[in-house]
């Protein structure tokens, strides 16, 4: 891992930081930052991401909690085929989601056709070419493994443990703040920093849905690499994307750490 | 039953190492019984091309010479990374001595990466190594580096729906009910014509972004041309190299090409751009593009002329679909080149290889398959078949110095795509 991942990314970082004076010296400087920030597009592409990888990551939570908050305790036999619903995005690749979604949601796409053959409805405006046609597809893929985890945290919550609860009178709420919640606190944090992650370095979604500009960073590294030619430029763009990856890395790490630490480990 | 779940992605795991330990213990078996061996063909082109090389080419070629296999690896599928990553795996391994693990390059220009070509990755096509290259045509020839493999053409034409432009013009009363056929003068047959056309009929034409297929690089080019005069002298490699180098482009150089060559063509682009489909929401790709005429969204489209002339053969494009080439100076097209790297893994057999896609089985291949045309003399191939092929296949294709894309489209993603708001 140290040959294949540290190392690489370590010159990286420094060929970003340095520059070859006119005698042939290496010397430190920040002027590929400094270039690279003033591309005309370089900062809004950058909150561009950050804010569609917000808002994806807040939606997947808010989506996939109640989710996962069901399947956890409900006994019924619909948890099932919601169970099965919930995880099948994960074995459809990401280049079908998105061609799907174009034929689902684009224009004369399937939910304009059966909306206006049953209510005659025109307005149909396809989110596919626009920024939330992003969020969509990747909540889409997103789905699986933010189930996957809550779950995994919510089924650590002995059920032992809400029953006495109940039994000295908690209601719902109290039962799902005092108890439950403080338990799955860092299954919560984990799904939130690796679907930030995810999100944050997603290519083929943002390559193939929403428009043309702004675009998100994966995307415009590539572009800048291969679509222009410029290698510095793609490589500020990546090592950019390296430390605040590795900054919500961190809190990833630290919440397993924790754990493992608290658990004996 | 929740533990299946959670085995499945495992599962899943297990057997893909199992399914990849197969494939190449089957490699290797196959490689040691008949001795045949293997050439890696990168193919970075879209998928009509990887399907044209797998059910047309590596019979063809394998049965000619039944000492090599090819393996063909599409890394041109949309979300992989094109053969950009390839080459500069090559080139690592030619500083190091190892196995670059490609013998062809299906498409490539050698002067990329930066420095390889000085370093001499690619190898020099001359007749003693490619003896059919005496066959190419001066027009060929003229684009090439020397150290790639010209060996078929196309260009970017447009599509149109003629039904749906009929059915719009009748209901705006411009023709009578009952027509057939569209006017003439409904069809644009010059750049300008074009751009008042689509201001005429807004929200039925659109391109797609020029780093994403030639369909919208070419389309942006002809805009480059048509403001400097359809001047192709000015966008040579020669010219370029002379003012810019070699190297990597600075901002300046960027700055000024875009002032000094391109700033014209922004303007006309973004002029159109109000009356683009979706208001400039301009499609990823030429599967993109093609399905928003394909399901009759929109009325015209640029495409390449290769995948026209497939997509209408299978039946894709709607029934009267047509196309048309501008009159005035023809969208740009070119050759695909392939390369060969010296340090290839095969070298022997990316030889053949590029000596037998110049030979005239092959090129007929490329007229007949691909709807592309021929790097050979048509002299050399069947009469019958320029006959067939005349009405998309023109002596005219204007070429645009691949050196000058770079600033291009890094001008049309600052000057002509942020304007879209949403």
């Amino acid at each position: 891992m140290a040959l294949l991942i540290v190392y690489p990314a370590a010159l990286s970082v420094f060929d970003t930081l340095t520059a070859t004076s006119a005698d042939g010296s290496t010397r430190f400087t920040l002027e590929s930052y400094v270039t690279f920030f003033q591309l005309p597009d370089a900062l809004p592409n950058l909150w561009f991401t950050l804010r569609i990888t917000v808002v994806t990551v807040t939606i997947l939570f808010a989506l996939c909690f109640p989710i996962a908050y069901y399947l956890r305790f409900s006994t019924s036999q619909l948890s099932v085929p919601v169970r099965f619903l919930a995880l099948f995005p994960m074995f459809v690749p990401g280049i079908v989601t998105a061609f799907a979604l174009i034929r689902f949601l684009g224009d004369n796409g399937w939910i304009e056709n059966i909306l206006f053959s049953l209510t005659g409805w025109e307005g149909w405006v396809s989110p596919i070419a626009k920024p939330q046609g992003i969020v969509i597809g990747l909540v889409w893929e997103g789905v699986p493994v933010t189930v996957l985890v809550l779950t995994a945290g919510l089924s650590q919550v002995p059920n032992h443990l809400i029953e006495s609860a109940r039994d000295v009178g908690a209601n719902g709420r109290q039962v799902f703040f005092r108890i439950i919640f403080p338990q799955i606190r860092r299954s919560v944090m984990i799904v939130l920093t690796l679907n930030f992650l995810g999100v944050f370095g997603a290519f083929t979604i943002p390559l193939l849905l929403g428009g043309a500009s702004p675009q998100m960073y994966g995307h415009y590294m590539a572009n800048r690499l291969y679509g222009i030619g410029q290698y510095t430029h793609a490589q500020t763009a990546a090592v950019i994307m390296f430390l605040i990856s590795a900054a919500v890395g961190t809190l990833y790490v630290r919440s397993v750490v924790n754990q493992r630490m608290e658990k004996g480990e | 039953m929740r533990r299946i779940y959670f085995a499945l992605p495992l599962l899943s795991v297990v057997l893909m190492i199992a399914v990849s330990g197969a494939v190449f213990a089957r490699g290797a078996s196959e490689a040691g019984s008949d001795e045949r061996t293997v050439v890696d063909v990168m193919i970075a082109s879209d998928t009509n091309i990887f399907d044209w090389y797998a059910d047309h080419l590596k019979p063809l070629f394998e049965a000619a010479n039944p000492e090599y296999e090819l393996n063909l690896v599409h890394t041109g599928a949309e979300g992989a990374g094109g053969n950009g990553p390839i080459a500069d795996r090559a080139y690592a391994a030619l500083q190091t001595g190892n196995d670059p693990i490609v013998s062809y390059f299906e498409t490539w220009n050698p002067l990329e990466p930066i420095g390889a070509l000085d370093d001499g990755l690619w190898l020099e096509i001359n007749e003693d190594n490619v003896p059919n290259i005496s066959n190419a045509i001066d027009a060929v020839l003229a684009g090439s580096t020397g150290f790639d493999v010209p060996y078929r053409g196309s260009q970017v034409i447009l599509a149109y729906n003629a039904d749906r432009l009929l059915e719009i013009l009748v209901e705006r009363g411009e023709v009578a009910a009952g027509t057939t056929e569209v006017p003439e003068e409904f069809v644009p047959s010059t750049f300008p014509e074009l751009m008042e056309w689509v201001q005429e009929f807004p929200g039925e034409f659109t391109y797609p972004r020029p780093d994403t297929t030639g369909a919208g690089r070419n389309f942006v080019t002809r805009a480059i041309l048509q403001a400097n005069d359809l001047n192709q002298d000015v966008f040579t490699v020669e010219a370029y190299a002379q003012r810019f180098g070699t190297g990597e482009l600075s901002r300046e150089d960027i700055d000024a090409i875009n002032d000094e060559f391109y700033a014209g063509a922004w303007e006309m682009l973004n002029e159109i751009e109000p009356y683009l489909y979706d208001d400039g929401a301009y499609p990823s790709g030429a599967a993109a593009v093609t399905r928003l005429l394909t399901d009759e969204v929109i009325t015209m489209i640029t495409i390449w002329s290769d995948q026209a002339l497939q997509a209408k053969s299978l039946g894709l494009l709607p029934p009267n679909t047509r196309f048309i080439q501008l009159a005035d100076l023809p969208m740009v097209g070119g050759y695909a080149s392939s390369a060969i790297p010296t340090n290839a893994t095969n070298l022997e057999g990316a030889l053949a290889l590029a000596n037998f896609l110049l030979s005239s089985d092959a090129q007929e291949s490329v007229v007949r398959v691909i709807g592309g045309f021929p790097a050979v003399s048509w002299d050399t191939l069947p009469a019958e078949l320029q006959e067939d092929f005349n009405d998309v296949i023109t002596d005219d294709v204007p070429s645009f110095g691949g050196v000058w894309i770079g600033a291009a489209i890094e001008g049309w993603y600052t000057n002509v795509a942020p304007e879209i708001e949403r």
